[in-house]
């Protein structure tokens, strides 16, 4: 009987060192021991024991306030399955049964997830997610391996959530304890007030991974505030279901859905995407998403295919428009100014053309002279919207600014469309320009008069001027046209300015100047 | 009004001759609308809300006292963390003297998106002799510009531990349909007013329907707070649709009395509005620990209002009135 046995231990022995599962042998009093039981068990359950493992995996997290009040909690548990391949560090894996609740509610994420990773000498290494988003919760699988690693022979080096932490690892009897060595913070300035660690892991007699048990506390201190961040992870083997797991594709996981993230700019392939796109951006008007369909459409059509798809898809005019307005390239700039003067574009579609010209905001002289032609052609329908573009420009794109400027001082003096130069003077907000318009305040060109009253109103220095204009021609319009811009902006007004108007008032037989003189004098009282 | 006859007209003025004092007609009501709607906000976000009003006046006086002049005016503004911004303004100053060729001048229909003037036409007398003119125009504003966004720093926990840095713009769809037009004939004008050898319109009518609707857009700028792994802003909210009309008249004709031609005149003025949607929500969140850990906030949010459709002023003269 006892031979038996022993050629038994030492066959087994052989078996085991051959194998080269066990860096390191248990101290020389526990060796026959173990190496008996190995034995019994070895023998009957060799192919379940050494090529699957199941592990029971449990992540704790959670944030509470210095008082214990619990801000945000989460679990996230899964069985997970480690297949040895014939020969090699490479182990096939697969989570199943993931669960995952966020404050208590259920969060769904995939049921299965299978993925690779190499295990070298006690280290789990080159872990492969297969494709798994790299926003997807279930990257945490990383962390977890490095947790489940350790090496007896040198500190390692593992990538946590702040820091770049340096453990020393030690064994004693079947437990591996470690402890640190070095903490490297991401940012040097964010480091905890308090941290308090406990890493356990326990090997099987065979040296597999039994347990790992490990919780931390950061205590962390902002301003006044204190709070706590604490995970735990329990892992535990448990008995095998030893179902046969086989490679799968580098890119398993890669179509898996990651919620919660932000609206993410579709790439546009095609017709049908492209008419969602301007959907998109029709409800959301935003910029970024204008840019891509922007960029879509000069990569894609011509300024005469263009024009068609704004008389097609007139609902979409709009968007089309704004979406070369936004994307600012020297190329969406030659579109518009080619759309605008296409004899086939309609109406309203070039005013819009017009009013984003005007806010490009890189315009070159290209634009600057379209918009002149236009502005210069009194029957077209376009022309005072050109016109008042042209200021708009100035202030959009200060390079232009210099030469709008010299055209509407240009204007003035050859008063020509006098009205609405008036008000494109006003959108280029250059106070030289301004000063200009005083001589427009006693014009005959009644139009001309009430815009200039209305611009100016709104500038202190130029309000004695303003008065004069009104108490020289008291139209109803005009004083009413005042009034209401300075009631709208709030300026003040001037005793001597107050008295004239009172005058005025008590002067005229008009009921509309009498009640607008009121109504200013009223609210400017005191 | 319009439909009385001469006859009638100078039975009625035999009884007014009595007391031929001047006369003008005026009526100026102010502003007729004014509401806010105001968005549910989170605490740190100061006052948020839409707000629109409407405002008219029409007058009406002899041609050698000025004819007739009046002004509606459609506007509407966003109140974003307790910063105003002018969303669109639509307006008419109405202008209409019949005894002179350009029989509009001074008039002009006027569209301002934020701090521009974007659109502004000034119909001529000669389009409008028995037929009507429509000016329609509408486009997209991106209505704040990066500089003056604003911006907060909103906590994500409800013990303000963690923070994100969020910034607000707004994108605007604004636009007006202007309508004006002039009748000739067929109101008992016995003199009626010929320059050039031309008539010039009884009476123009102005219509003005200014109207805008939009999305206010957020987006994170920084993230405080240690350890965090992402943060950001999602969502979004529409604003409310909201169309205001402002329809205008105003007439002048002269009739025969006893061998004296006398000036009588007539005016109108309504406004109603329009309001749908204003929908939408914005929120802030924070993941902390490879994303085990998730905050969300509401930033902002509103449900959508039905369709409403108001009239806030009306007022038409029931006859020509002496002036």
């Amino acid at each position: 009987m006892k031979i038996r046995v022993y050629s038994v231990i030492l066959l087994t022995v052989a078996i085991l060192s051959g194998i080269g599962y066990l860096a390191n042998l248990p101290s020389p009093s526990n060796a026959t021991n173990q190496a008996l039981r190995n034995a019994e068990t070895s023998l009957f359950e060799t192919q379940d024991k050494e090529s699957q493992s199941t592990y029971i995996v449990q992540i704790d997290s959670s944030i509470r306030s210095d008082k214990q009040v619990v801000l945000s909690h989460s679990q996230l548990s899964w069985h997970m399955q480690l297949q040895t391949q014939a020969a090699s560090n490479a182990r096939l894996g697969q989570l199943s049964n993931i669960s995952y609740t966020q404050d208590s509610q259920p969060v769904s994420l995939v049921s299965d997830l299978p993925f690779k990773v190499n295990y070298e000498q006690h280290r789990f290494e080159q872990l492969d997610l297969l494709g798994l988003p790299k926003e997807h919760t279930l990257q945490v699988t990383k962390q977890l391996f490095d947790l489940l690693s350790y090496d007896l022979t040198q500190p390692l080096v593992i990538d946590e959530a702040q820091r770049q932490a340096t453990y020393r690892y030690q064994q004693t009897d079947n437990r591996i304890v470690r402890s640190t060595v070095e903490f490297k913070y991401h940012t040097a300035n964010h480091k905890p007030e308090k941290e308090q660690q406990a890493w356990q892991l326990l090997l099987a007699p065979s040296g597999d991974i039994e347990k790992l048990s490990y919780i931390n506390t950061l205590h962390w201190q902002q301003q006044q505030q204190k709070y706590i961040v604490e995970q735990s992870v329990n892992v535990v083997k448990v008995a095998n279901s030893f179902t046969v797991l086989s490679a799968q594709s580098s890119d398993a996981n890669a179509h898996i859905k990651v919620s919660q993230s932000p609206t993410v700019q579709r790439e546009i392939t095609d017709n049908a995407s492209f008419k969602e796109a301007l959907l998109e951006l029709k409800e959301s008007l935003s910029v970024a998403q204008a840019k891509v369909v922007g960029h879509y459409l000069v990569e894609h059509y011509s300024a005469y295919e263009i024009q068609a798809l704004l008389d097609e898809m007139p609902h979409f005019s709009s968007a089309i428009i704004y979406s070369l307005q936004k994307l600012q390239t020297p190329q969406a700039e030659a579109i518009l100014v080619d759309l605008i003067q296409f004899e086939q574009t309609s109406d309203l579609d070039k005013h819009k053309l017009a009013m984003a010209l005007g806010r490009f905001g890189a315009s070159s002289a290209l634009s600057l002279q379209t918009l002149q032609s236009i502005a210069a052609l009194p029957e077209h329908q376009v022309a005072n919207t050109a016109l008042l573009s042209l200021g708009t420009m100035a202030y959009f794109t200060p390079e232009q600014a210099v030469n709008v400027k010299n055209y509407l001082q240009q204007n003035i003096s050859e008063q020509f469309n006098l009205s609405t130069t008036v008000l494109a003077v006003e959108n280029s907000k250059d106070p030289s320009l301004l000063a200009k318009l005083s001589p427009l305040l006693g014009s005959a060109d009644d139009s001309a008069k009430l815009n200039s009253i209305k611009v100016l109103s709104k500038h202190t220095d130029y309000q004695d001027q303003v008065v004069s204009a009104l108490l020289a021609s008291p139209q109803p319009k005009f004083v009413a046209a005042f009034t209401r811009t300075m009631l709208e902006t709030g300026e003040a007004l001037s005793a001597a300015n107050k008295a004239r108007l009172k005058q005025l008032q008590s002067q005229t037989q008009n009921p509309v100047v009498r009640k607008k003189i009121a109504e200013l004098l009223e609210e400017k009282a005191g | 009004m319009k439909t009385i006859t001469s006859m009638c007209f100078s039975a009625l003025l035999g009884a007014l001759a009595i007391a031929p004092a001047h006369a003008s007609l005026y009526k100026d009501p102010g502003y007729v609308e004014q509401s806010a709607r105001v968005v549910t906000k989170n605490n740190a976000v100061g006052r948020t809300h839409q707000y629109r009003d409407q405002q008219g006046w029409m007058y009406v006086d002899s041609v050698a006292n000025g004819a007739t002049s009046g002004f509606y005016q459609a506007g509407n503004w966003l109140k974003l963390h307790d910063r105003n911004f002018k969303m669109a303004i639509g307006f008419v100053e109405f202008s209409f003297n019949p005894s002179e060729l350009d029989c509009t001048q001074g008039m002009s229909f006027n569209l301002k998106v934020g701090e521009d003037s974007v659109a502004a036409f000034k119909p001529n007398c000669d389009d409008l002799l028995d037929a009507s003119v429509s000016y329609p125009v509408e486009y997209y504003f991106d209505l704040i510009p990066e500089p003056i966004k604003p911006k907060l720093e909103l906590p994500l926990d409800p013990l303000g531990l963690l923070k994100l840095g969020v910034k607000f713009g707004a994108g605007v769809e604004a636009g007006a349909d202007f309508t004006v037009g002039g009748v000739i004939g067929g109101h008992g004008n016995e003199a009626p007013f010929e320059v050039g050898g031309v008539r010039r319109p009884d009476y123009i009518y102005a219509s003005v329907e200014p109207y805008v609707g939009g999305v206010v857009s957020s987006s994170a700028y920084g993230s405080f707070g240690h350890g965090i792994a992402e943060a950001g802003v999602k969502g979004k909210l529409s604003l409310l649709k909201v169309k205001g009309k402002g329809y205008v008249e105003a007439g002048i004709r002269r009739v025969v009395v006893d061998e004296q031609v006398r000036e009588e005149g007539f005016l109108e003025l309504k406004v109603s509005g329009k309001l749908s949607g204003g929908d939408g929500k914005i929120q802030g969140y924070c993941k902390k620990l490879w994303g085990l850990l998730v905050f969300n906030v509401d930033i902002m949010k509103w449900k959508p209002l039905y369709e409403r459709e108001r009239t806030f002023y009306e007022y038409a003269s029931p006859r020509w009135e002496q002036l």
